[in-house]
């Protein structure tokens, strides 16, 4: 048995705040994947959308033999990367602040930074995770064709990781919002659905009002949803698509950046521990 | 090297809206003390220690812990604290020995979490999911959360509030044992019990103000004590000299007489009694407690309140 030694040795550095992020992220995962009912819903999101589209739309789009599956595939990444950062990210933060978790780990040295690479980084897996299993559903029943040129799954990695760290951020920024944890879900849902009608990424974008593609374009989404196009869709679909008949990948690279940044300030400046006290 | 106490509060005042919680508290706990904050709900313990905590801001006074404002506190600081929050934590999927070993890595020099674990006897149920854990055992995992940083100062904020007895008596033990090793504890209760057995000296915090202080001996022994006697003929209440007389209080036949000196009062009581050709039936001297004092207290308060 061994016995409680509280002798307090010489001064020690304190720990470092990186290598405890990935500690936090470490136990995010092993809680999140716990949580059954939790992971099901998460992962199953981007799931059922491919199922309903699929299925309703069956068959392959007039003029051209691109499958719905892979048509929508996209659309479909780029929400599930912008609700894992603005919805599952956001609701998960705001019920900690809500049930005591953050008033905990506020009493103890666990730097800010660190609980925020942790966030970001359960993000980052979160929206692998529901990306992983929409391709691999896609490529087994719906016809959803991975691309094979380097070029197109380079382009794949900085839109969905510069995607991943805007919609983190911004998920930090806004979890402070609710004013209880249970209105938290609603709170975020509202304009992650409102995004994802506005910008282009289930309906064509020629069919929304120019006004309404002027504020999408604002937002981070459609520029997600353009990029991931142009690594699933043929290259004649650029044209025919594309609002501007391009997919304008520097502008989404700009775009996305820039709500990294914003999203980055406000989340620093607002981010809390509690109501009160240790900032 | 001379030290300043590990706590310093000087007129420390929170408001909540027009509800004062703090109406200038001044408090000194000393190193390796255990000083305990007796009151009841709503009297602003809480509020007192998570303010001392860094957990919550004051709207005037100045505080010192460890030599730090708490509210400009470092990271470096939080490592020489521990604290057990008033409420549970809630991270729910996650089992005993993974919570407290990911408490321990947010430390520069922890416990060791085996012997922790084996201490507070939670080695057991170290695979259990928290959110399986009854009321008692998560509150020694808030105790071992608290302890695992290995604090110079601990806050425990209602650590037995609402727990059986036998888990109680064993946090008093844990707490014996850890004031025994030099730690300073800074204890909040309403328990006067658990005051009068764990503190070395103890304030009583009423309605945001304290109203008494010191050890607990000390505030016992500067208290009223009383004695009382059945009135027997030929033994008359109207012959009782004036100076016991004004001390002196009468229910039924019982005589109540409060004094600060009972030995002295009771000499004086059987003098006159034998003058008067009677004697004493029923004497009673009531030592008072803790709690006895500390209900006076409170009731004194209400009464000021009142008028």
């Amino acid at each position: 048995m061994n016995s409680l030694q509280l002798s307090r040795a010489s001064e020690k550095a304190l720990p470092n705040p990186i290598r405890l992020g990935l500690t936090q992220a470490a136990l995010e995962m092993k809680a999140f994947v716990r949580a059954k009912d939790s992971v099901l819903f998460t992962l199953g999101l981007p799931l059922m959308f491919l199922l309903v589209f699929g299925l309703v739309f069956a068959g392959e789009l007039e003029g051209s033999d691109v499958s719905v599956g892979q048509w929508f595939t996209p659309g479909i990444i780029a929400a599930s990367v912008l609700s894992a950062g603005i919805v599952n990210l956001a609701t998960s933060m705001a019920i900690e602040r809500h049930d005591g978790t953050l008033r905990r780990l506020a009493l103890t040295p666990l730097p800010a930074s660190s609980y925020i690479i942790g966030k970001i980084v359960m993000t980052f897996v979160t929206a692998v995770g529901m990306t992983v299993v929409l391709l691999a559903v896609g490529v087994a029943l719906f016809d959803v064709a991975l691309p094979t040129e380097v070029d197109r799954w380079l382009t794949f990695a900085w839109v969905f990781g510069l995607g991943v760290v805007a919609a983190a951020v911004m998920g930090i920024a806004m979890a402070p919002i609710p004013r209880t944890a249970k209105s938290a879900s609603a709170v975020f849902n509202l304009p992650f659905l409102g995004l994802m009608f506005i910008s282009g990424v289930f309906i064509e974008s020629g069919s929304i009002p120019s006004w309404l593609r002027t504020v999408a374009g604002v937002f981070p989404l459609r520029w997600l949803a353009s990029g991931m196009r142009a690594v699933f869709l043929p290259a004649e679909f650029e044209t025919a698509v594309e609002p501007g008949g391009s997919y304008d990948l520097e502008i989404g690279a700009a775009v996305l950046a820039g709500w990294a940044v914003l999203g980055f300030i406000v989340a620093v400046a607002t981010f809390r521990w509690g109501r009160e006290g240790r900032r | 090297m001379t030290q300043a106490n590990a706590i310093v509060a000087r007129g420390v005042t929170r408001h909540y809206g027009d509800v004062k919680a703090l109406i200038g508290v001044d408090l000194d706990v000393r190193h390796g003390e255990v000083f305990a904050i007796l009151g009841p709900n709503g009297a602003g313990k809480t509020t007192f220690v998570e303010i001392m905590e860094g957990l919550r801001r004051r709207d005037g006074g100045s505080a010192s812990v460890l030599g730090s404002d708490p509210s400009e506190a470092s990271r470096a600081w939080r490592s020489r604290i521990g604290a057990v929050l008033q409420v549970s934590t809630q991270n729910d999927e996650l089992t005993v020995a993974e919570m407290v070993r990911a408490f321990a890595s947010y430390y520069p020099a922890p416990l060791d979490v085996d012997a922790l674990l084996d201490e507070l006897e939670l080695t057991d149920l170290s695979n259990r999911r928290i959110h399986e854990l009854s009321g008692g055992q998560r509150r020694r995992l808030d105790l071992a959360l608290g302890l695992v940083g290995n604090p110079e100062l601990l806050f425990l904020d209602e650590p037995t509030t609402g727990l059986d007895p036998e888990i109680r008596i064993r946090i008093w033990k844990l707490v014996e044992k850890l004031a025994a090793e030099g730690m300073t504890i800074l204890l909040t209760t309403h328990y006067m019990e658990e005051a009068e057995r764990l503190a070395d000296r103890l304030a009583v915090l009423v309605a945001g103000e304290i109203v008494a202080e010191g050890t607990p001996g000390d505030l016992i022994g500067s208290q009223q004590s009383h004695v009382s006697f059945r009135l027997v003929a030929p033994l008359d209440a109207a012959q009782l000299p004036q100076n016991i007389a004004d001390l002196a209080s009468r229910d039924g036949d019982r005589i109540h007489v409060s004094t600060t000196d009972p030995t002295a009062m009771v000499t004086r009581l059987v003098a006159w009694a034998s003058e008067h050709g009677g004697e004493l039936a029923g004497l009673e001297i009531e030592k008072r407690g803790l709690e006895q004092v500390y209900l006076d207290l409170l009731s004194d308060t209400r009464v000021e309140e009142m008028t």
